[in-house]
């Protein structure tokens, strides 16, 4: 009889539940199972990456959970290497394992330092490891942030008044981490669903960007963050990243780009919706791309335009 | 119907039964005149945990019916779009499932346990990631809005 109501229903009753009864409802049979999973794994974030988010990418990967997951969210600066979280005395423990590590750090000041970076970068690489292999298992995602998130420089009244200094980056080897995430664009099985992408990365990490064919997306979201070594290479990939999804995008949003190269620009039959801040313009690109969108709009009067897709950038949780 | 007007065209309605149509009216009668709840009053997804499984006097005794016709008026609350409605019916599956054991809710909709026993002692062997999984999503869920809330600020 409980089949009687649609999937969407019994989520609205699940909305009166508490956690226990969840997990014991997803004890009754298969079909209750499915509803409670598909629910509590409709999105994966990775923003602190601890016991609890291995032991989820595990628990995804053994029991084959990946095809739940629609929302991706990954944030690598904010990744914690599991050996700075470790208490100070393991992490001694650890790095210095044996008598002759002992000597050398007695006379070696800066091998402690160095062994630390070497252990924390070991680490690091099987972390990436285990969130690759675990993403690669996905196969319908429709919407994709990748986040990356700098410290303001200076003491604190500096950079109020200067908010357009170069920022810190919050954890250098994070870069790393964000070409592997980015390169799961031209990898997985899921950019054939993809929709959304929102990639907020620091210029110097786009390598792979031109290569990548997203079929289906239609709402990108781009910011470049600011390096000191900014060159026009940089803007020239995204270039021919957007121009290759001309035929399917219908909103585009550019922020924090230096320059955009004239030579990329392409026709956007769809576009109806374009948004650009803080962009240093060299090119006519944004007044092209205006005229593009009121002509859409014109021509396409009656669609509603969506000004959400903007300012809520994550879906809740639907538990 | 307002915006429609007065019509004496019969209205279609294939998925509502009459007995079960009649329960729907009794209820529209009843809460007729009353303030439609805002659209976005109580969607905001985080807050759904507080929800409350309260219902009034007069609905409580208007939803004590058999199981069957609970999911039917459901399912025309959902066809006819009346949220209060809807609201009401989730209320009272949410009521009978609290606190009740797999085996009671088994009994109670009548299911049949389709698991292997591997399968049971493999999924009893799961709460306690699952737990911590659940846990840690909601507490994700909170630093991202806020780390949002700032970048947008920016």
């Amino acid at each position: 009889m409980f089949d009687q109501l649609p999937t969407e229903i019994w989520w609205g009753i699940f909305e009166y539940l508490c956690l226990n009864d969840i997990i014991r409802l997803s004890l009754v049979n298969h079909a209750f199972l499915e509803m409670t999973q598909q629910l509590l794994y409709r999105k994966l974030d990775i923003v602190l990456f601890d016991e609890k988010a291995k032991s989820r990418l595990r628990t995804i990967r053994s029991s084959s959970l990946g095809h739940h997951i629609r929302y991706l969210y990954i944030r690598p600066t904010r990744w914690s290497v599991s050996a700075q979280t470790d208490p100070p005395r393991r992490l001694a423990r650890m790095i210095l394992s044996s008598t002759t590590d002992f000597i050398r750090a007695v006379f070696d000041p800066g091998y402690v330092k160095r062994k630390k970076l070497a252990f924390q970068k070991t680490r690091m690489n099987e972390q990436i490891q285990l969130a690759l292999e675990t993403m690669k298992t996905l196969d319908n995602v429709p919407e994709y942030w990748l986040i990356w998130q700098q410290h303001p420089s200076g003491p604190f009244p500096f950079w109020i008044f200067w908010p357009h200094a170069p920022r810190k980056d919050v954890w250098p080897d994070a870069a790393e981490a964000t070409t592997a995430f980015l390169s799961l664009l031209d990898i997985s099985p899921f950019r054939r669903t993809l929709t959304k992408l929102t990639l907020r990365i620091p210029s110097h990490t786009t390598e792979c960007l031109p290569s990548v064919d997203l079929p289906s997306l239609e709402d990108l979201n781009v910011a470049l963050l600011k390096r000191q070594e900014f060159t026009n290479a940089y803007p020239e990939r995204l270039a021919i990243f957007i121009s290759s999804l001309s035929m399917t995008l219908r909103i585009l949003s550019l922020s924090h780009l230096r320059t955009f190269p004239s030579s990329s620009i392409v026709n956007f039959p769809r576009v109806f919706m374009f948004s650009a801040t803080q962009i240093f313009f060299n090119s006519s690109l944004s007044i092209y791309i205006l005229c593009r969108v009121l002509a859409n709009i014109v021509s396409e009067t009656v669609r509603p335009v969506s000004t959400n897709s903007f300012t809520k950038s994550v879906p809740n949780f639907a538990t | 119907m307002k915006n429609v007007g007065e019509s004496d065209q019969p209205i279609p309605l294939p998925n509502v039964s009459s007995s079960v149509l009649k329960k729907v009216l009794e209820y529209c009668e009843h809460h007729r005149g009353e303030p439609l709840p805002a659209p976005d009053a109580d969607t905001s997804q985080d807050d759904t945990r507080k929800r409350t499984t309260d219902i009034s006097e007069w609905d409580q005794k208007f939803i004590t019916v058999d199981q069957e016709m609970l999911f039917e008026i459901i399912l025309a609350a959902n066809y006819l779009d009346i949220k209060s409605l809807l609201d009401v019916g989730c209320k009272t599956v949410a009521n009978m499932i609290k606190g009740k054991t797999p085996e009671e809710i088994r009994k109670l909709f009548n299911i049949v346990n389709d698991f292997t026993p591997e399968e049971e002692v493999r999924l009893l062997a799961l709460p306690h990631s699952y737990h911590q999984l659940i846990l840690s999503f909601w507490h994700h869920q909170a630093q991202i809005k806020k780390e949002n809330e700032w970048a947008e600020d920016r």
